[in-house]
């Protein structure tokens, strides 16, 4: 997946919910955050359905997700590396 | 509408299965025991996390609308917890506590997608009665009671339900280590003094799983009711 992608889907899933648009670098978690936790368990969703597409499996559920500092959820991005990650260790 | 059940082999568990079913729902039951000739059950351990993913999976592929889940997997270990040994404590809680979160936190993502679903988990009478003898056990449910509370509100923008029944005692293999006198000082613990049935505890689980109950969550149903 790209950051394109990632970013587009999130925008989605967000909706109108969302003043801002989110960016590749916007927080998705902490201080700063405009998602609030039943976007970001769609937007995990989201993703798992992208991944089921490609056969693949998204776990959101993994240490990472817990860390302040390198949260899989700290940006679009950390979650699409995440992600991709993910994804290349099914195939 | 499918219907995820743990521990729907045996006891109260197979009961609410057979009650489901005879009502039209279909239930998928999840349990350890291997049953390759029963095309609605899946072996997977709750408490190993990854055989619930695998099952989760599973599901997925093929009952992308399920409804609810009812948790019924557990032990119960009748022991003062200075004879108890290490690894039932382990045991007890791993299965009752750790069994009930993991498979709330693996199968809640197929019922957050549809409003309205229901996720049901059980406790027992001895948590409020804090009955001697069974202190690994009702440590074990009050953990199962205090983390449903939390997790309907976490579910709660999904407008999924989280409850907890906590029934009188129930005679299944859960209590063959308890002699019909301790049962009926429990029975004569509860408002109702009548000793339940496994049809009580199926009442209970339609209720709550009816619409009349879309606006209950986060709370713990004694059924026989505790002073």
């Amino acid at each position: 997946m790209d950051y394109e992608k990632i970013v587009s889907i999130i925008n989605k899933v967000l909706g109108n919910s969302s003043h801002q648009r989110i960016d590749l670098d916007s927080h998705l978690v902490g201080p700063g955050s405009e998602i609030d936790s039943m976007s970001l368990v769609q937007i995990c969703l989201a993703l798992e359905e992208e991944a089921d597409k490609i056969n693949a499996s998204f776990d959101w559920t993994s240490e990472k997700a817990m860390s302040q500092l390198n949260s899989i959820f700290k940006s679009p991005r950390s979650l699409c590396d995440h992600f991709n990650k993910q994804v290349e260790r099914c195939s | 509408m499918t219907y995820i059940l743990t521990g729907g082999k045996s006891g109260l568990g197979l009961s609410i299965a057979k009650t489901l079913r005879q009502n039209n729902h279909h239930v998928l039951t999840i349990s350890r025991r291997d049953d390759q000739h029963d095309p609605d059950h899946l072996q997977a351990d709750v408490t190993d996390y990854s055989s619930l993913k695998k099952a989760y999976n599973l599901i997925k592929k093929t009952h992308t609308t399920c409804k609810g889940l009812i948790n019924c997997a557990g032990i119960a270990s009748m022991n003062l917890a200075l004879t108890t040994p290490s690894n039932i404590t382990r045991e007890v809680i791993e299965l009752n506590l750790i069994g009930t979160i993991y498979s709330c936190q693996v199968f809640a993502p197929l019922l957050i997608k549809k409003p309205g679903s229901r996720i049901i988990n059980f406790s027992t009478i001895a948590v409020p009665l804090s009955l001697e003898g069974e202190s690994i056990y009702v440590a074990s449910k009050a953990g199962v009671e205090a983390f449903s509370k939390v997790f309907a509100k976490e579910l709660s923008p999904f407008k999924t339900t989280v409850n907890v029944i906590a029934p009188g005692p129930v005679r299944t293999n859960l209590l063959k280590g308890l002699s019909d006198k301790q049962i009926q000082n429990v029975v004569q613990s509860q408002i109702l003094k009548t000793e339940l049935q496994l049809s009580d505890i199926d009442s209970c689980v339609q209720l709550l799983l009816s619409p009349f109950s879309d606006t209950l969550t986060g709370h713990v149903f004694n059924v026989g009711g505790v002073r």
